[in-house]
C-alpha cells in the first residue's frame, strides 16, 4: 500500500512535467468555454442542445487525453528505463500498475477539474453556467469516462512496447469506440436477424465505456424517452436507484477487469526480462 | 384561406358571447330562490347536519326555472336526474358523494345551471362520467370533482358551458398509475358548439376529449399528468386557444380535423413517455397553430399525414427533437423560434414544405442585403430519422458523438431535405431569451472552488520540486 501510494504521488510529479498535460488542460479548458459562451442561455438545464453538445465534447476530447497520457506514462517507463530501475527494488508489478493507475487518474481528473472550474467560473461571471446539478452530473460524468478509460489505457500500455505503437493503438481505439461506432454497428448489426439486434447492441454497448456512460448520463438528465421504445424498461430500471448501483459495480468490475489484465501482462514481461 | 376565414368569424362570435356571458350578475341566481326548496335552504339549525341526504327528492321539489341552493358543509348523495331548467348552487362547500358507477348527476333538460358543487364520486369505472349531460345550453361552473371514473361528459349536447371546473383523477399522486384505470375529465361526443374555460384537469386519461363534435372552443384551461392533455378527434373547426398542458404523454393532440385553431398554447415537460409530444397533429389539414410555446419535451411539434397547415409565431426550445414531420407536406412554417432543442428538426417523406423566417439558435447564417435573413438556407439532415425508420433498437444512438460522422458519410442528395429558405439573423421581437440559470451563483462558487483546489494541488504536487 505504501509503495502504491510513493508510486501514485510520483506519477503525479511527472504528469505535470509533462508539457503535454498543460496542453491538454489549456485545449479542454478552451474549449469548454467557448461552447458555454457560444450556446444560447436557453439550454443550460435538462437535455438539450446546449448540455448534448457538452457531452460530445467531454466525449470527443476526455478519452483521447486518457487514452494517450495513461499509455505514454507506461511506455515512457519502458523505454526511458524508469521500470528497470523500479523492479530493481523490491516492489510488487501490482502495487506499481495500480499506482501507476491512481497517479494517472489523478493528473487527468486535475485537468478536467481545472477546465471544468474555469469555464463554469468564467461561464457564469457571463451568466452563462450550467446549472449546480448539471454541473455536478458533468463532472461525474468526466471522472467516469477518465476512470474507465484509464483501465484501457494502462493495458494499451502493458501491451505497447514504445510510445509510437500506443500512440497508434490509442488513437485506433478511440476512433472506434467515439468515432466510428455507430457506423460500424449499424453496419454490422443490419446483417442480424431483427430480434437479435437489440440485445446484441446492448451487449457491445456494455464494452463501450463511452457509450454506456453517455446512456446512462442521458437517462439521468431525463432524457431517457428519446431512445424510443425498445429501451423503455431498461431506461425505467436505470433510473431506479438500483441502476446506480449496479452501473457503479459494471464501471468497478471493468477497470478491475483491464488495470488486472494490464498487471498480469506486465508481470509475464518482467519474468521474461 | 376561406376556411380560416370563416374560424375568425367563429372564434369572435364566440368571445362576445363569452363576455356576454361573463356580465351576468354573479350572485342573480342565489337571489332567485325557490319556495320550494325552502326545506333544503332555509334550515339553519344543526338537526339532521351530519346526515347524508338524498339529492333527488330535492331536485323534485325544485320547480322549473327555480333554484335549489344547497347548504354550507352539508354533504348529498346521488345520483341524481335533473329534468327541468333549475338552477343547483351551493352556499359553499356543499358535497355531493355518489356510491355507485351510476353518474352523480344528469343533466336532462336544457338551461339546467349547476354551480360551486363539491362533487366526491366513489365510481370506479373509467367509462361512465360523474356528471352526464344530454341536453343544451347548460352551464357547468365551479365543479370541483373527485373520481376514479370519468369527468363530465356531454353526449349530443351543443351549446352547454363548461368554466373553472377542477377535475381530478382519485389516483392523483400515483404517478404511474395506468392510463387504462382512468376516465376522461371532460368528454364531448357528438356535441357541437360547447364553450370549455378555465378548467383544471390532473391525472386523468384524456384531460379535455372531443370526439366528433364541431366548433368546440377549449380556451384557458389546465391539463397535468394525464394521457393527452387536450385530445380532439374527427372534429370540425376546434379551437384550443391559451391552454397550459404539463407532464403529459401529449400536450395537444389534434387528430382528423379540418380547420382547427390551435393557438397561444402552452405545451411543457412532456418527457416521460417514449411517445411524448408537446403538440401532436395527425391526418390533420387546414389549420392554424400560431404563437404556441413547447418547451421541454421530447418531441416539440410532432406531424404526421398532414397538409396545407400554417405555423407560425411558434416558440420551441429544449424540446429533445424541435419539430418532427412525417408524411406531411404543403405546410408552411414561419417566423418561429427554434432554440436549444437537442435536435432541431427532422423530416421524412414530406415534401413542399415551406420554412421561412424562423430563427434557429444554432445557426450561423449570412446576411449580406441587411433584410434581417440569411441568404444561406438552413437545411436539415433527416440522416438520423432515416437510420432509424427500420431498426427502433438504432435510436439508442441518438446524438452519439460519431454521428455526425456516418452523417457526413451518406450525405448525398439534399435536394429533399427540409429547408428554410430565409432564416432569421436574430430571434423575432416577441421572443425574450430567459435570463441565466437560477444556480448561477452556486455554480460561480462551485466552479471557483474546483478550480482553486486542481491549481492548488497542480502545484504543490506536480510542480514543486520538493
Amino acid at each position: 500500500m505504501l509503495h502504491l501510494r510513493t508510486i501514485a504521488l510520483r506519477e503525479l510529479k511527472l504528469g505535470f512535467r509533462n508539457p503535454w498535460a498543460y496542453s491538454f488542460m489549456a485545449l479542454f479548458a478552451l474549449f469548454s468555454l467557448a461552447l458555454l459562451l457560444i450556446q444560447s442561455r436557453t439550454g443550460l438545464s435538462g437535455y438539450t442542445s446546449t448540455t448534448g453538445t457538452m457531452i460530445n465534447l467531454i466525449l470527443y476530447l476526455l478519452p483521447l487525453m486518457t487514452m494517450l497520457l495513461g499509455s505514454f506514462s507506461l511506455t515512457t517507463e519502458k523505454e526511458e528505463g524508469g521500470w528497470r530501475l523500479l523492479s530493481s527494488f523490491s516492489l510488487r508489478t501490482h502495487s506499481y500498475i495500480w499506482g501507476k493507475y491512481a497517479g494517472l487518474a489523478l493528473v487527468l481528473l486535475l485537468i478536467a477539474g481545472f477546465g471544468f472550474g474555469l469555464s463554469g467560473a468564467i461561464g457564469a461571471l457571463f451568466g452563462q453556467a450550467f446549472e449546480p446539478s448539471e454541473f455536478g452530473r458533468f463532472l461525474l460524468f468526466s471522472a467516469l469516462i477518465i476512470f474507465l478509460f484509464l483501465g484501457i489505457a494502462v493495458l494499451v500500455g502493458a501491451i505497447c512496447g514504445n510510445r509510437w505503437q500506443a500512440l497508434t493503438y490509442g488513437v485506433g481505439i478511440w476512433f472506434f469506440l467515439i468515432l466510428g461506432w455507430p457506423t460500424i454497428l449499424m453496419a454490422v448489426l443490419g446483417f442480424l436477424p431483427y430480434v437479435w439486434i437489440k440485445p446484441a447492441l446492448v451487449l457491445l454497448i456494455f464494452c463501450n465505456p463511452a457509450e454506456l456512460n453517455r446512456l446512462f448520463l442521458i437517462v439521468k438528465m431525463g432524457g431517457g424517452s428519446i431512445l424510443g421504445p425498445e429501451y423503455y424498461q431498461w431506461v425505467d430500471w436505470i433510473q431506479r436507484p438500483t441502476g446506480s448501483l449496479v452501473f457503479a459495480a459494471v464501471c468497478l468490475l471493468w477497470i478491475l477487469v483491464y488495470v488486472e489484465l494490464a498487471t498480469w501482462l506486465w508481470e509475464r514481461g518482467r519474468r521474461r526480462d | 384561406m376561406g376556411k380560416v376565414r370563416r374560424g375568425g368569424v367563429v372564434a369572435s362570435t364566440m368571445v362576445l358571447l363569452l363576455l356576454a356571458a361573463s356580465n351576468w350578475p354573479a350572485g342573480g341566481f342565489a337571489e332567485v330562490r325557490a319556495d320550494g326548496s325552502a326545506a333544503a335552504t332555509t334550515a339553519d339549525s344543526d338537526y339532521g347536519k351530519d346526515r347524508v341526504q338524498d339529492l333527488q327528492p330535492l331536485i323534485d321539489r325544485t320547480p322549473s326555472g327555480g333554484t335549489l341552493t344547497l347548504e354550507r358543509g352539508r354533504v348529498y348523495a346521488g345520483p341524481a336526474t335533473i329534468d327541468k331548467p333549475i338552477t343547483l348552487a351551493s352556499a359553499g362547500q356543499s358535497t355531493l358523494t355518489n356510491p355507485g358507477d351510476e353518474p352523480a348527476l344528469v343533466l336532462k333538460a336544457d338551461g339546467i345551471v349547476i354551480r360551486d358543487l363539491i362533487i366526491r364520486d366513489s365510481g370506479t369505472d373509467p367509462k361512465k362520467p360523474s356528471v352526464l349531460v344530454q341536453s343544451d345550453r347548460n352551464r357547468i361552473e365551479g365543479i370541483d370533482l373527485v373520481t376514479q371514473g370519468g369527468g363530465i361528459y356531454l353526449r349530443e349536447a351543443n351549446d352547454n358551458e363548461l368554466r373553472n371546473n377542477r377535475i381530478q383523477g382519485a389516483g392523483a399522486g400515483k404517478r404511474s398509475e395506468a392510463f387504462s384505470k382512468r376516465g376522461n375529465g371532460i368528454d364531448l361526443f357528438g356535441s357541437s358548439r360547447n364553450v370549455i374555460e378555465g378548467n383544471t384537469i390532473i391525472h386523468v386519461h384524456d384531460g379535455i376529449y372531443v370526439e366528433s363534435s364541431n366548433e368546440t372552443r377549449v380556451s384557458g384551461n389546465t391539463a397535468i399528468d394525464s394521457r393527452y392533455g387536450f385530445h380532439f378527434m374527427f372534429s370540425g373547426k376546434p379551437e384550443l386557444v391559451d391552454n397550459v398542458g404539463e407532464g403529459n404523454v401529449t400536450g395537444g393532440m389534434v387528430m382528423g380535423v379540418e380547420g382547427a385553431v390551435v393557438e397561444g398554447n402552452r405545451f411543457d415537460k412532456q418527457t416521460e413517455n417514449v411517445n411524448s409530444q408537446g403538440i401532436l397533429l395527425y391526418d390533420v389539414h387546414n389549420s392554424r397553430i400560431d404563437r404556441n410555446r413547447v418547451e421541454g419535451n421530447r418531441v416539440g411539434v410532432y406531424i404526421e399525414n398532414s397538409t396545407g397547415n400554417s405555423l407560425a409565431d411558434n416558440e420551441v426550445s429544449r424540446n429533445f427533437i424541435g419539430m418532427q414531420m412525417i408524411g406531411a407536406s404543403g405546410n408552411a412554417f414561419k417566423d418561429s423560434v427554434f432554440a436549444a432543442n437537442v435536435i432541431q428538426a427532422q423530416a421524412t417523406e414530406s415534401d413542399d414544405n415551406t420554412l421561412s423566417g424562423n430563427y434557429w439558435d444554432d445557426f450561423g447564417g449570412l446576411d449580406e442585403n441587411g433584410d434581417g435573413f440569411s441568404e444561406l438556407r438552413y437545411e436539415i439532415d433527416p440522416f438520423f430519422l432515416q437510420a432509424t425508420e427500420d431498426i427502433d433498437a438504432f435510436q439508442i444512438f441518438f446524438q452519439s458523438p460519431g454521428l455526425p460522422f456516418l452523417a457526413e458519410v451518406f450525405r448525398t442528395d439534399t435536394s429533399k431535405w427540409l429547408k428554410d429558405l430565409k432564416p432569421r439573423i436574430e430571434p423575432p421581437s416577441w421572443y425574450e431569451e430567459p435570463g441565466g440559470s437560477e444556480g448561477r451563483g452556486t455554480t460561480l462558487r462551485l466552479g471557483l472552488a474546483l478550480l482553486a483546489a486542481s491549481a492548488m494541488t497542480i502545484y504543490r504536487w506536480g510542480y514543486r520540486k520538493s
